[in-house]
């Protein structure tokens, strides 16, 4: 039960309020006043923690939460909070306990939220009297301070949380997921993560940050970061698969044609972005014709090297002998609608006609010769929008 | 179709301002529009705590777009613009902001809360791009603003009187109005009347596209735009997302002439293969493009019990 207390003088109705103002709600002499409170309320007044002890018995409190070692002369406001993970705008939450270790998440959470480095923060708290679960043949912790360290040892977010504690073995997908949510490159991630004492099933490289770029799944991807690292492609996809990621970039030739970053490459000039495999409609026409005149291959051909790469057209496409730049133009305007899987409908017909300027006839009839099934029974129009 | 988060804002990429980030991995606070969000999990990163973090990292002064998602906005109401308007006087080059970005599996459309955007719009005199997405609670202040070019408002039940307040409020730099109104049964339900002042064109003379979007009363509107003094000012219309059926679509063709127009936009909509084709070849030729994607098809109500007689089984883009 909170009641008002019944001595007047300022300090003492500081060092009994639970916020340490001066102000309800109170601390009853029934209860067992956490160190942290002894260590803050040093820090407010200015006395020692030893004083604070001395004139808290004083007034009653018989149960008072003290180390088992010497007690420290003086405390700072600022240090002592980190033994209050839970503070937020300056509104103080549960204090740490003597009783049992502190864990990595305590520290961390706590020197990301004072801008102190992992390392001077446990220096802190084992200064005080905490323990922290440091455990054994651990390596230090870092001396440089990182805001991401609490967001990188959570595993997860549900409920109070699920925490990864020092020595843990983290896996490559876990490294690659907590990158993503952290908005960092894996490879920073995982640097951190083994300097904060973690244990990864890799040994991360600083080539890794290259590797990993643009997702790392994409046959055009493998094949520019290999060229540029001197390296097999099958040396990449084998890192790559090391690191954490399930590569589905088709087949990577070992030994790559010189066209084939530009076919690979979405804007046909050999460079990023790269085109990626899809399984489902697989290779869109427009690209393949686009790639038969940057290279000036044959579709057919274009085709053929392509699917060797995994990138396969559906059965139903029909490839004309000579790519046509007006068929390219055709397919801008219907691909972002439709793929070769579906039906290409009247309200189709006449949005690529308007951007084409073609009639609707017209395009109907193109698009079926391309293989698109057009099942709705209209009589298309000849005539030709303005465009 | 469902909403989602926008990736292009401002003609700016998006960056999600990242959870504990690194100050010296952010980029220049002009570069990108600036989103917000924060996890829904105690152990996220407070809204408060991530709110500092970008003030204090952050030249607010070069920031030219911001966007605001969960929670700043969220099921349980509007307001986040409130963290704005409080630094205002440090947002001095902010152009452009979007106030709920949130997707469906954060909160549905209708759940979105907005506020009185009043004292956000007078705080900010040099906007001229806002985004909202959600509906509830929204006012808009009828004084309008004086240098706002773009409004979108995109909701699944858009409150009738906030919509009136649009229609009514005072825009002259206004270039670009989408409106989506939603339905009635999510709050929605705007009539032609409520919107008379912007069909007459008044308070917004430098309108160049409008957008009725989204409403199950689009045959009406198209009626109403047949005849609506605002349309020849209009470089582009859209009256999409919406229940238009072959009746709208006669009378809009009957109505002014529309051939001064670029683009019209009809997607999402219930009209037969014959109107389709009778629009593009009335239009087309003449140098408006018009966009008929999304034919739907009424749903069949007959053997569902709990539905009105006068039900048809037209249905918006964007409801709940």
């Amino acid at each position: 039960m909170r009641r008002t207390p019944e001595f007047e003088d300022r300090d003492d109705l500081l060092i009994t309020s639970y916020q340490l103002r001066g102000s309800a709600p109170w601390r009853t002499s029934d209860e067992t006043v956490p160190y942290g409170h002894v260590l803050l309320a040093a820090a407010t007044t200015g006395w020692s923690p030893g004083a604070v002890v001395a004139r808290l018995t004083a007034l009653g409190y018989a149960e008072i939460e003290l180390p088992a070692g010497t007690l420290p002369v003086s405390v700072a406001r600022e240090d002592v909070l980190l033994a209050n993970t839970e503070v937020r705008d300056g509104h103080l939450g549960r204090w740490a306990g003597l009783g049992a270790p502190l864990t990595l998440r305590h520290v961390l959470q706590g020197a990301g939220r004072t801008g102190r480095s992992p390392a001077e923060a446990e220096r802190l708290l084992l200064s005080f009297g905490y323990q922290i679960g440091t455990g054994v043949g651990h390596p230090p912790l870092p001396e440089s301070a990182d805001p991401r360290d609490i967001g990188l040892i959570r595993t997860d977010a549900r409920g109070d949380g699920t925490w990864l504690e020092r020595g843990a073995e983290v896996s490559a997908r876990q490294v690659l997921d907590v990158a993503a949510e952290l908005g960092c490159s894996p490879y920073a991630a995982a640097g951190r993560l083994v300097a904060l004492g973690f244990r990864l099933p890799y040994t991360p490289e600083p080539e890794d940050e290259r590797i990993l770029g643009d997702g790392g799944r994409s046959g055009g991807h493998i094949l520019a970061v290999a060229r540029e690292l001197g390296r097999r492609p099958s040396e990449i996809v084998a890192r790559l698969r090391v690191l954490g990621l399930e590569i589905d970039a088709g087949t990577v030739p070992e030994t790559p044609e010189p066209d084939d970053f530009v076919l690979l490459s979405e804007e046909l000039d050999g460079r990023w972005p790269w085109l990626r495999v899809n399984r489902v409609v697989g290779v869109q026409p427009r690209h393949l014709l686009r790639a038969a005149l940057a290279t000036g291959r044959a579709p057919a051909d274009v085709a053929e090297r392509l699917a060797s790469m995994g990138h396969r057209l559906p059965g139903n496409a029909r490839l004309p002998e000579v790519a046509d730049a007006a068929d390219v133009r055709l397919l801008a305007a219907v691909e972002p609608t439709c793929s070769l899987l579906d039906n290409v409908h009247l309200e189709h017909v006449l949005r690529a006609a308007s951007l084409t300027g073609r009639s609707p006839a017209d395009v109907a009839e193109r698009l079926v010769a391309l293989g698109y099934r057009l099942p709705d029974e209209v009589a298309y129009p000849r005539v030709r929008g303005a465009l | 179709m469902s909403v989602r988060h926008v990736e292009q804002f401002y003609g700016l990429p998006v960056r999600t301002f990242p959870p504990y980030a690194h100050p010296e991995e952010l980029p220049d606070p002009d570069a990108v529009a600036w989103r917000f969000q924060c996890g829904p999990y105690a152990t996220d990163e407070d809204v408060e705590v991530c709110w500092r973090r970008f003030t204090e990292s952050v030249e607010l002064e070069k920031v030219r777009a911001v966007i605001l998602g969960q929670p700043w906005y969220d099921a349980d109401g509007g307001g986040g613009e409130r963290f704005l308007t409080e630094l205002a006087y440090r947002l001095t080059a902010l152009e452009a902001v979007f106030l709920g970005d949130l997707e469906e599996d954060e909160a549905m459309v209708s759940w979105i809360g907005q506020s009185d955007l009043g004292p956000f719009l007078a705080a900010f005199p040099g906007l001229r791009e806002l985004h909202v997405r959600g509906g509830q609670g929204l006012a808009f202040p009828v004084t309008g603003h004086e240098g706002l070019r773009v409004l979108r408002v995109e909701s699944g039940g858009l409150p009738p009187e906030a919509a009136e307040q649009i229609a009514a409020a005072e825009l002259p730099a206004l270039e670009r109005l989408e409106l989506w109104l939603g339905d009635e049964d999510y709050g929605g339900g705007t009539t032609v009347a409520q919107l008379a002042p912007l069909l007459a064109g008044t308070g917004k003379q430098n309108l160049r596209h409008l957008g009725v979007q989204n409403s199950p009363l689009q045959d009406e509107f198209a009626a109403a735009f047949a005849t609506a003094p605002v349309v020849e000012r209009l470089a582009s219309l859209s009256l999409s997302m919406g229940t238009l059926s072959d009746t709208g679509a006669e009378a809009l063709l009957g109505g002014r002439p529309l051939t001064h127009l670029k683009e019209l936009d009809l997607s999402h909509h219930f009209l037969s293969h014959a109107m389709m084709l009778r629009i593009w070849t009335q239009l087309e030729p003449t140098g408006v493009r018009v966009n008929l994607i999304g034919r739907q098809e009424a749903e069949d109500y007959s053997d569902v019990d709990y539905m009105a007689d006068d039900a048809d089984g037209r249905y918006i883009a964007v409801a709940e």
